[in-house]
């Protein structure tokens, strides 16, 4: 097993089972929804990373503007599909949208101590860390949480849902990818911009929702 | 209808002034006006979509469709023109633009009469073919095969044509319009991949160009009969 590898898996292993016991002693209930999306992103990380290398390899640029989000989106949006199954679907919708975000939290906490892992452990590279937190991490939550909204849509319409779902993954990737883009150019404002503007997006949407999740606790 | 007409001018005469100061011109569709207008003209659309749509799932789904063709343009220019790389690179762009023509579909599909005969089989039938060509689309992007990626996306676009010809002889009159402005889109698509695979045998871009030339007038085009669903329904109402 490689350097990295191992520290892929040694940080999910190391966060993922006490987040467990955290879950059991939660008990039913939002809160260990959120809990356990969250350790999925963890584990998304583990994954893409193989994923990734293996379809990317030697390809830097395709990796970083084409590969990786397509493969990202995908693994952390994977299990809010068992969303679609609930028979209380119209009172969850708030709660998919905080475990989509727990998701892409999750595995952006994965891909920062990557990165982190590579750097020259110099005292601006914890400047980059904290840039990094503040701008990638919130683009990986605001994305998955965008798929997450996207799917609140779909209940209306059970028998176009397989296309929706794909479209929504596309969406996506695409904003993963044009934010990977803009970081290389010379508009690398703009992509530090994008996430803060989706959070707030997504903070507003939220706010239009009607609650319904003290039904969800009942 | 004539607040519609009067809000779409503004792009309509962006269009019509850029087809007559680029449409002589070779390489148009790299050009940085090609791609702004282009860009304008999505984001106007889907913006007028939402704007309008509500709660109506069916227009939402639509602008979803030009949302996702309009991030797909501003990653293209800013990949060309930013970042300095080649229309001919294989990127996610080649991915999200068929996934665009998915929620097109899903929109088509929501839409069939509900007296249709077979349309459980159509719908499961288009739902799974469109799932199977866009997982070899997804796996032509990952693997850098350009060949594939035309081969499925022409066979997107025959799948989304066949859904909105169904529409056509339906007795509703917007959502037929909408169908036929999928129809124009899907056609234009399918040229343009017809092309680019001619363009590996080394012929002209010409033709290619023209097709490109006229897609923003498709696309107001799409949003237009998107807003026109909303009327349908309100006379229903």
């Amino acid at each position: 097993m490689g350097d990295l590898q191992f520290q892929f898996i040694s940080v999910f292993i190391a966060t993922f089972i006490p987040l467990m016991f955290v879950a059991l002693m939660l008990g039913k209930g939002e809160s260990r929804q959120i809990i356990l999306f969250f350790g999925w992103g963890l584990f998304s990380g583990v994954l893409a990373f193989h994923l990734n290398n293996s379809f990317g390899a030697g390809q830097t640029e395709r990796l970083a503007l084409s590969i990786a989000p397509m493969i990202e989106e995908i693994c952390k949006g994977l299990p809010l599909l068992l969303f679609l199954n609930q028979k209380k679907y119209p009172s969850v919708s708030k709660l998919i949208i905080f475990c989509a975000m727990a998701s892409g939290v999750g595995f952006s906490i994965q891909e920062s101590i990557y990165f982190f892992s590579l750097s020259s452990r110099e005292i601006n590279d914890l400047l980059v860390l904290v840039f990094r937190t503040l701008t990638t991490a919130l683009m990986h939550g605001m994305v998955t949480a965008a798929f997450g909204i996207g799917l609140m849509m779909t209940q209306q319409l059970k028998n176009v849902r397989l296309p929706i779902i794909f479209g929504l993954l596309a969406f996506c990737a695409s904003l993963h990818a044009l934010f990977n883009l803009l970081l290389q150019t010379n508009f690398a404002a703009i992509a530090v911009v994008m996430p803060v503007a989706m959070f707030a997006a997504v903070w507003v949407f939220l706010g239009t929702l009607v609650s319904l999740d003290s039904d969800y606790t009942k | 209808m004539k607040r519609y007409i009067s809000i779409a001018f503004l792009p309509a005469a962006i269009y019509i002034l850029f087809s007559i100061a680029g449409f002589g011109l070779s390489g148009v569709t790299g050009s940085i006006v090609y791609k702004i207008v282009i860009i304008v003209h999505l984001l106007f659309a889907c913006s007028l979509v939402f704007k309008e749509a509500g709660n109506r799932v069916t227009m939402l789904i639509g602008a979803l469709g030009l949302g996702l063709l309009a991030v797909n343009e501003v990653f293209l220019f800013a990949y060309i023109h930013l970042f300095n790389g080649s229309t001919l690179d294989i990127t996610v762009a080649n991915y999200s633009r068929n996934c665009a023509y998915l929620f097109f579909l899903a929109a088509l599909l929501s839409l069939l009469p509900p007296a249709l005969k077979w349309k459980k089989v159509n719908q499961i039938g288009a739902n799974g073919l469109s799932a199977a060509v866009i997982i070899l689309i997804f796996y032509g992007v990952l693997t850098d095969q350009a060949n594939l990626l035309y081969y499925a996306a022409i066979t997107m676009m025959v799948l989304c044509t066949a859904s909105a010809l169904l529409l056509l002889a339906g007795k509703n009159r917007n959502a037929t319009l909408f169908a036929i402005s999928i129809i124009i889109a899907c056609v234009l698509d399918a040229a343009y991949h017809i092309f680019s695979l001619l363009n590996n045998l080394n012929l002209s871009w010409y033709w290619q160009d023209i097709v490109m030339s006229l897609y923003p007038a498709v696309y107001l085009f799409i949003g237009f009969a998107l807003i026109r669903l909303k009327e349908e329904e309100a006379d229903n109402g």
